[in-house]
């Protein structure tokens, strides 16, 4: 019945729906982007298969391809490889560590200067517990056990991790009589652990909390960690372990031989592969269509967060947020606050849709819309804004992960629509990924394990941290440059800084020293340190002035030196 | 690990600081000074520009110079230096402070009975202005668009504007534009300046530089480096007024949008903070709520002179070690000083009551420019002291002094208030003169606002002044403006590749861009200490090119 009204309602305004053995497939013209995306959305409850939305929106940005990096060579022309990974984030980074535990040659392609530079690097770092999530969906369970893994994972990468808990505030009484529902989800999800906290335990534990709330429902499993930090120790582990990381290297088109993609065309050259991860997070869809299994299209949820001083660590214990009613339904939980492993406390994100895909600029109405959160807590405020940013969700239609071996391609796999809670689920995904991967090329030959991984990434920042005093002053004088403090609001020093610059996927940006490092990220925001950085740089890459970039070749710090001719 | 103690602990190496540890250790009291920088003089070794030193030194000195005299003092007064050494925590114990500090050796432990807390401050960003768009390159604030031109000799800028006309915004408006950038503009938000009069004088007014006043930037356009950005003008209440937006196309935006006082890091000692400087709250001493603790420089308040910077170290430093030396009698009550009617900013927030340093200076900012009118200080409701300002700008810090020893004993509370004051006007002087300029006299911070009459026999009178060296900086300027030249030079050494460098006297105004092209030119490849003459007779202007800073290899 409902079916068919939505299909009626598709019709009328002039969309055509069809079904094919794989997608759903949506076409016709609308006027703004919101229709476009409505459209899609209805579609999706009406088949159970992928939604490709080929609308056209007439008032809208219909981006046709990304910008492939503009270096040209043939660095890569040739080069064998059993598994490609395509996309550097937090997914193609897990999915790249997971290969190298078996002994086959893998390589992630990414066609930024840099990892985690789109959505992975641009979100609030929490580990979700999974209670969020449809009962039976993808998310809640790939989730449930990805949060699970970060317990070790962290360990072995010596990612700084903590598992917070988090906290759904009641803003009325009335919500208690919600409990025994959400407790059921829970255990339906297999989130562990969740209880009520009564008003009084809820205000013994926040004693800052400035709103009126009946009690909390706490998810203890949430955690918080630098999703930065995560998938260049995570790509860093697996070139440990004999795998390859490209940048700026992007997967521009595939060759077949029957169903099988056997060649990448790169703007580096060409590449062989066995079987291919599709791991390409907002251009995914774009990158299933050029690799021949057109299954899908994404749209984008765009979302900022403000990033407090880390003194606001000393008021707030958990992550928490007090939804209204009216979002229980929503895509998105409307946001909060979440203190960070390192102190500072986020607040956000918010959520609405774009039609570009790397948007990235901030504005005013978002970023007050963001401050009722700092409201929950009577120590926080406005002033304690140190910055703020905004980070893409690629989404799909029916708001679930794309986890799935290509039905057209016999090699590919989708990794896709991994939106929040993309981050916790990433382990889990890299897993079932892996797992297919291993079980496709051992048709041809055995595939084993690779005898010589070592889980273990080396971290001196965080041994240090964990150091006790004396243990520190011995290290320091092994390491006399980790004495020799650069960045004074993170405590970042000379040694980190230059062993970031050695690591195995180093960077090339200052921006990645500061997603590697956090040099440059504290409440002076860079004004003290950055000259400093530049130096270190300039020094150890033996580089000039103009060489030193923020982000991208497009982006130089400086047009030369003084004294000089320009 | 290592542990060390002393009397008075000094936290950080500025001018401040520096003043503060020679003031101490000159008292007798055994005084270590940790600075986290490879050198002591703080910001001041960036700050290239001359003005410095005209109350401490009655001379012009640039920033390096003036680091360099007071380490010199420093050095004499036998306090302990440990650069490169950086608090990581600060505690109480017993009577005094435990410090844990790293530096390239290990962790070091110090105790000390007092310390003296000379952090500077901090620069706030684009981001605490509300400043939207993407985050492209070409953002900088003033102060690291300062170091990287004038300590590492790298261009941040070719066609730049620059947000905010606090003091260091606009020294920088003239260094980029020596250096060869282009200066679109200054937009302030305020509808009039933030920073000194002279400053508006010698580095926009002498460069065409425009000044927009009322007039702020909302957005940066430019994903990867900065294309432009979006200006808006305020109303007022400072509320952008609709349908004013213009895009400006630069490659750079600048910021000198206010200054934070650093304490963050001893917050844990529970001190209170003053909302209004943000920084602690302190007696005459300039000792803070937590006993035994010392603040002073722009960690205190933020200053416009380094001298009243030394100034306050100095006293922070004397009382310090006092209170080493008799540390069992403790002050009297505190006489709370508070700020009244058109009063902003207000250091010290008490006077030390009997005993305790005197005269006490005080130092205050108006809360908005007011045109003739009178600083009142009231003890207990009766006037203790009164004097007349022509104008007080909110960017021009006024000090007063004054003699509390007269105090009646038990006085409860100092107030000091801004009043209107019916003064006569100064139109009677200019009488039978017909101005012909208004200029600001840049000789000393004061700022004085003069004004160039002629009679009709030609014969010239400078009104306005306030000493001799008004009289004849108007009269010269009237026929042939002119000034120092401060800028840098190359040299071989790769530790500092820019040395400061400045003329020893004024050259033409009109020749200072042919003179940095001079010095464009020369490269250094010898030591040489602040005052070293590089070229004598330089371009032929009858001054000598002299060194502002030093270098080594």
């Amino acid at each position: 019945m409902k079916k068919n009204r939505i299909k009626r309602k598709l019709a009328d305004s002039g969309i055509i729906f069809i079904e094919n053995e794989f997608s759903a497939l949506l076409f016709g013209e609308t006027e703004n982007w919101e229709e476009k995306i409505n459209a899609g959305c209805l579609a999706a409850k009406i088949t159970a298969k992928p939604v490709a939305n080929y609308i056209l929106c007439r008032n809208g940005e219909n981006p046709e391809a990304p910008v492939i990096p503009s270096c040209s060579d043939d660095e890569t022309d040739g080069i064998e490889y059993d598994v490609a990974v395509i996309g550097g984030g937090v997914v193609g980074a897990a999915v790249l560590r997971e290969l190298s535990k078996w002994n086959l040659k893998a390589v992630l392609l990414e066609k930024e200067c840099d990892l985690a530079f789109h959505a992975s690097g641009r979100n609030d770092g929490m580990i979700h517990p999974g209670f969020a999530a449809k009962p039976g969906s993808k998310k809640a369970y790939y989730n449930v056990r990805g949060n699970e893994m970060y317990t070790q994972l962290t360990k072995d990468l010596k990612v700084p991790f903590v598992r917070k808990g988090s906290m759904i505030l009641l803003a009325n009484p009335l919500y208690r009589l919600a409990v025994p529902y959400m407790l059921r989800r829970a255990q339906k999800n297999g989130v562990p652990g969740c209880r009520y906290l009564s008003k009084k335990e809820l205000y013994r534990e926040e004693p800052n909390l400035a709103c009126r709330a009946a009690g909390a429902f706490l998810m203890p499993t949430s955690g918080q960690l630098s999703p930065q930090k995560l998938v260049c120790a995570l790509a860093e582990n697996a070139v440990q372990n004999g795998a390859a990381v490209r940048l700026q290297t992007a997967a521009v088109d595939f060759r077949f031989e029957k169903n099988r993609i056997t060649q990448i065309v790169t703007n580096r050259g060409v590449i062989k592969v066995r079987a291919v991860v599709n791991a390409a997070g907002g251009w995914a869809d774009w990158v299933a269509a050029r690799a021949g299994d057109p299954l899908f299209t994404l749209h984008f949820r765009k979302g900022e967060d403000l990033i407090l001083d880390k003194k606001s660590s000393a008021f707030i214990r958990r992550i928490y947020a007090m939804p209204r009613l009216s979002q229980v339904k929503s895509k998105s939980k409307g946001g909060g606050l979440v203190p960070t492993v390192e102190g500072n406390t986020l607040v956000g994100p918010t959520a609405h849709e774009v039609c570009s895909r790397d948007d990235y600029s901030t504005a005013r109405g978002d970023v007050l819309e963001l401050e009722k959160h700092i409201r929950l807590n009577e120590k926080l405020s406005d002033r304690q804004i140190i910055t703020y940013f905004a980070g893409i969700r690629a989404c799909s239609y029916d708001e679930d992960f794309i986890v799935e071996p290509s039905k057209r391609v016999d090699n590919l796999f989708h990794l896709a629509a991994i939106q929040s809670p993309g981050l916790a689920s990433a382990p889990a995904l890299a897993e079932e990924a892996v797992d297919w991967v291993v079980k496709l090329l051992s048709r041809e030959e055995p595939v084993s394990p690779n005898p010589s991984f070592n889980p273990v990434r080396e971290d001196k920042r965080y041994d240090y941290d964990l150091m006790s005093e004396e243990e520190k002053d011995a290290f320091l004088k092994e390491n006399p440059l980790y004495g020799k403090i650069v960045c004074r609001c993170e405590q970042v020093s000379e040694g980190e800084i230059r062993d970031v610059l050695r690591s195995p996927v180093p960077p090339t940006t200052l921006d990645g020293i500061r997603h590697r490092a956090r040099a440059m990220t504290g409440r002076c925001h860079g004004g003290f340190c950055t000259p400093k950085i530049v130096r270190i740089m300039i020094d150890e890459r033996k580089l000039k002035s103009a060489d030193i970039v923020k982000k991208n070749r497009f982006s130089p710090l400086f047009f030369g030196e003084t004294k000089e001719e320009q | 690990m290592r542990y060390g103690e002393c009397d008075v602990a000094v936290i950080g190496g500025g001018p401040a600081g520096l003043a503060a540890a020679t003031a101490a250790a000159t008292e007798g009291a055994s005084v270590c000074l940790f600075e986290r920088e490879e050198k002591t003089g703080g910001i001041l070794k960036q700050c290239i520009h001359d003005g410095f030193g005209l109350i401490r030194y009655g001379e012009k000195l640039s920033g390096p110079e003036y680091a360099y005299r007071e380490w010199l003092r420093f050095r004499e007064s036998g306090a302990e230096l440990r650069l490169e050494t950086f608090m990581t925590a600060v505690e109480k114990e017993g009577n005094g402070f435990l410090l844990t500090l790293t530096d390239s050796q290990g962790i070091l432990k110090y105790r000390a009975k007092t310390l003296v807390v000379a952090c500077g401050c901090r620069e706030r960003t684009d981001r605490q202005v509300g400043i939207h768009g993407f985050r492209p390159a070409g953002i900088f604030t003033a102060g690291q668009a300062q170091a990287y031109i004038n300590l590492d000799g790298r261009m941040p800028a070719r066609r730049c504007l620059i947000l905010g006309s606090g003091d260091i915004g606009l020294i920088m408006a003239r260094r980029l534009t020596l250096e060869g950038a282009e200066v679109v503009g200054v937009y302030e938000i305020k509808h009039e300046p933030a920073g000194l009069s002279r400053n508006i004088a010698q580095c926009l007014t002498d460069f065409s530089i425009p000044l927009h006043l009322g007039c702020t930037v909302t957005e940066v356009a430019g994903r990867d480096r900065v294309e432009g950005v979006y200006t808006v003008r305020v109303d007022k209440n400072l509320v952008p007024i609709e349908g004013t937006e213009e895009f400006v196309p630069c490659d750079t935006l600048i910021l000198s949008v206010g200054l934070i006082p650093e304490n963050d890091a001893f917050e844990a000692l529970g001190w209170e903070i003053d909302p209004v400087t943000s920084g602690p709250r302190v007696d005459s001493c300039g000792m803070t709520s937590v006993p035994g603790v010392f603040s002073c420089g722009n960690s205190l308040h933020v200053n416009d002179l380094v001298d009243y910077v030394s100034e306050s170290g100095e006293t922070a430093g004397k009382a310090a070690a006092a209170r080493c030396r008799a540390s069992e009698s403790l002050p009297g009550r505190p006489i709370p000083v508070r700020a009244g009617s058109g009063v902003g900013a207000l250091v010290p927030q008490s006077a030390a009551a009997e005993g305790s340093a005197n005269p006490v200076d005080f130092f205050f900012r108006s809360r908005q420019t007011l045109a003739s009118c009178r600083l009142s200080v009231t003890a207990d409701g009766k006037e203790i002291f009164s004097r007349r300002y022509e104008t007080v700008r909110p960017p021009e810090m006024e000090k007063v002094t004054l003699d509390l020893s007269l105090l009646p004993p038990g006085t409860g509370g100092l107030l000091f208030s801004l009043l209107p004051d019916e003064c006569g006007s100064v139109e009677s002087e200019t009488a039978g003169y017909e101005i012909i300029d208004e200029t600001v006299c840049i000789e000393c911070p004061r700022g004085c606002r003069l004004r160039i009459g002629r009679r009709p026999d030609g014969s010239i009178a400078v009104f306005g002044n306030s000493c001799p060296k008004g009289k004849l900086y108007g009269e010269r300027e009237t026929e042939n403006p002119h000034r120092v030249l401060t800028t840098t030079v190359k040299t071989v050494f790769g530790d500092c590749p820019r040395l400061a460098v400045r003329t020893d006297g004024p050259i033409p105004r009109s020749a200072l861009k042919d003179a940095q092209r001079l010095t464009d030119a020369v490269t250094v490849r010898e030591a040489v200490l602040p005052g070293t003459v590089l070229i004598q007779n330089f371009g032929g202007w009858g001054v000598n090119l002299i060194a502002a800073s030093e270098c080594h290899p």
